[in-house]
C-alpha cells in the first residue's frame, strides 16, 4: 500500500474523527454551557430590569409618600403654629390679666401703705405739733393761763342747759383759787352743789369737767390733744383732696 | 537537518500498512487537541469563571458568529467543521515550529485529505439543506452550459485549498530549515515567527474558505 495514499486516507479519517470528537466533546458542551450562561445572563438581566422597574416604582411611591407626608407635615405645622399662636395669645392675655391684677393689688397695697404712712405721718406731725403747743402752754404757764382756761370752761358750761349738767366732776391741774372756784360754781349753777372737785396730775394747766352732757376739756393736755386730733383730721382731709397716689398710678 | 518537499518517510508498518511520520504527527496533534478540548469543555461546564473556560467560550462563540455572518444563519455543524479545521491546521502548523517535528500540513496528502473532506462536505450540506434536486439544479444556473464550469470550479478550488495550505506551510518550513542549515541556530527566529503567523493565517483562510463553500452550497437553493 502506498504511503501517500495511506497517509491521505488516514488524514481524512483522522480529521473526520477529530471533527466528530470535538463536536461531541468540545463544541457541544461548550455551546450548551455558553447558552446556559447566556440564558443566565438574560435571566439576570431580566431580573435586574424587573428589580430596576420595581425600584423605580418604589422610588415613585416613596416620592409620592414623601410628598404627601410633606404636605401633611406642612398642614400639621401650620395648624400647630396657629394653635401655638392662639395659646401664646391666651397665655399673654392671662399674663396681662394676672399682671393687671397684680398691679391692682400692688397699687392697693401701695395705696394702703401710703395711707398708713400718711396717717402715721399725720399722727407724728400732729403729735409733734401738739407737743409744741403743750410746751408753748407750759412756757406761757402762770395764773393767767389757768384763769383763761377756767374762763373758757365756764363759757362752755354756760352754753349747756343747766338741768342736764349734773353730775359734774371737775379735775384741775392746780388747786383752784376762790375766784376761779366761784366762777365755776356760777357757771355750773344748781349742779355746783353736787360737783366733785379734784386736783390731778398730767393736765398741765386748766380744768377738765365731766358733765352729764359730756366732757369739757379746758386743760393744756386737752387742748393739746384737741390740737393733735384737729391737725390729724385736717391733714387727712387735705391728703384725700390732693390724691397723692396719682403719681403711683402713673408709675 | 533533513529537508524534504514531497517525501514522507515511513517510520514503521502495522501489518502491511505503512505508518508515516505525518500520520504520527497528526495523530499526536489530534490526541493533544482532543485532550485540551476535553479539559476546556470540562472547565467550561463546571467552572465557567475560569480563564480557560473563557478561552473555550471565545473559540466556540467566534466560530459560531463567523458562520452566522457568512451563511446568514446559525449552523452548528458547519461551525463545528470550521472550528475543527482551524484548530487542527493551526495545531499542526504550531507543532511544526518544534525542532525535529515535520508539520502534518506540510504534507500534500494531509492538505489534500482536508480539502477532499471539505469538497465532500459541500454537496452533503447542499443536499441536506436544499434536497438533491435543489442542490443539483444550481449547477445548471444561469445556463446549463455552464455546468462543466461549475464542476471545474469546485474541483479547482478544492485543489487550490490543498495546494495553498501545503505550499505555504511547506515553503515556510523549508525556509526555516535552510536558514538553520546555512546561518545558524538563532538567525531564523524572525522567519519562524513569521511562519507561525502564516500558519495561523492559513488555518484561518482554510476555515473561512471552507465555510464560504459550504455556505454557498447551503444557500444555493435560495438564489
Amino acid at each position: 500500500m502506498s504511503p501517500t495514499l495511506t497517509t491521505f486516507l488516514f488524514e481524512a479519517v483522522n480529521f473526520i474523527v477529530l471533527t466528530a470528537v470535538l463536536g461531541w466533546l468540545f463544541f457541544k458542551p461548550v455551546r450548551q454551557a455558553l447558552s446556559e450562561r447566556r440564558a443566565k445572563f438574560e435571566a439576570e438581566t431580566q431580573q435586574a430590569a424587573q428589580k430596576l422597574a420595581e425600584a423605580e416604582r418604589m422610588q415613585r411611591d416613596i416620592d409620592a409618600t414623601r410628598a404627601n407626608l410633606q404636605a401633611e407635615l406642612n398642614e400639621l405645622r401650620s395648624r400647630e403654629l396657629e394653635s401655638v399662636r392662639r395659646q401664646a395669645e391666651q397665655i399673654l392675655t392671662e399674663a396681662r390679666i394676672a399682671a393687671e391684677r397684680q398691679r391692682e393689688i400692688s397699687r392697693r397695697q401701695a395705696a394702703q401703705m401710703s395711707e398708713t404712712q400718711r396717717d402715721t405721718l399725720a399722727e407724728v406731725a400732729a403729735t409733734a405739733a401738739a407737743e409744741t403747743v403743750g410746751r408753748l402752754f407750759e412756757q406761757i404757764g402762770g395764773p393767767e393761763l389757768q384763769s383763761a382756761l377756767i374762763e373758757s370752761a365756764c363759757q362752755q358750761l354756760r352754753s349747756l342747759p343747766q338741768r342736764t349738767i349734773a353730775p359734774v366732776k371737775i379735775e384741775s391741774a392746780l388747786p383752784l383759787s376762790p375766784e376761779q372756784l366761784a366762777a365755776l360754781n356760777d357757771a355750773l349753777g344748781p349742779a355746783a352743789s353736787g360737783a366733785d372737785f379734784r386736783t390731778v396730775d398730767g393736765l398741765g394747766a386748766g380744768v377738765r369737767i365731766a358733765t352729764g352732757q359730756g366732757l369739757i376739756d379746758a386743760s393744756v393736755s386737752g387742748l393739746t390733744q384737741f390740737a393733735r386730733q384737729s391737725l390729724v383730721q385736717e391733714m387727712k382731709r387735705l391728703a384725700n383732696n390732693h390724691n397723692p397716689l396719682q403719681s403711683v398710678n402713673d408709675a | 537537518m533533513h529537508l524534504r518537499i514531497f517525501g514522507d518517510p515511513v517510520l514503521f508498518h502495522i501489518g502491511t500498512v505503512p505508518v508515516t511520520e505525518t500520520m504520527v504527527t497528526s495523530t499526536v496533534v489530534t490526541l493533544l487537541l482532543i485532550a485540551t478540548a476535553v479539559l476546556l469543555a470540562y472547565l467550561a461546564t463546571l467552572r465557567p469563571q475560569h480563564w480557560l473556560s473563557l478561552v473555550a467560550f471565545m473559540i466556540v462563540e467566534s466560530f459560531d458568529n463567523l458562520v452566522t455572518e457568512i451563511i446568514g444563519r446559525r449552523h452548528t455543524i458547519v461551525s463545528t467543521l470550521a472550528g475543527s479545521l482551524f484548530l487542527f491546521i493551526a495545531s499542526c502548523n504550531i507543532a511544526g515550529q518544534l525542532p525535529g517535528v515535520h508539520p502534518a500540513t506540510g504534507s500534500l496528502a494531509t492538505t489534500s485529505a482536508l480539502a477532499v473532506v471539505v469538497f465532500l462536505s459541500v454537496p452533503i450540506a447542499g443536499i441536506r439543506s436544499n434536497g438533491v434536486w435543489g442542490y443539483i439544479k444550481h449547477y445548471f444556473r444561469p445556463n446549463p452550459l455552464l455546468m462543466p464550469l461549475h464542476v471545474i470550479s469546485e474541483l479547482s478550488r478544492t485543489l487550490a485549498l490543498a495546494v495553498r495550505l501545503f505550499g505555504n506551510i511547506m515553503s515556510g518550513h523549508l525556509v526555516v530549515g535552510l536558514l538553520v542549515a546555512l546561518a545558524g541556530f538563532l538567525v531564523p527566529t524572525p522567519i519562524m515567527a513569521l511562519d507561525l503567523l502564516i500558519g495561523l493565517l492559513q488555518a484561518y483562510i482554510f476555515a473561512i474558505l471552507s465555510t464560504v463553500y459550504i455556505g454557498a452550497a447551503i444557500s444555493a437553493g435560495e438564489e
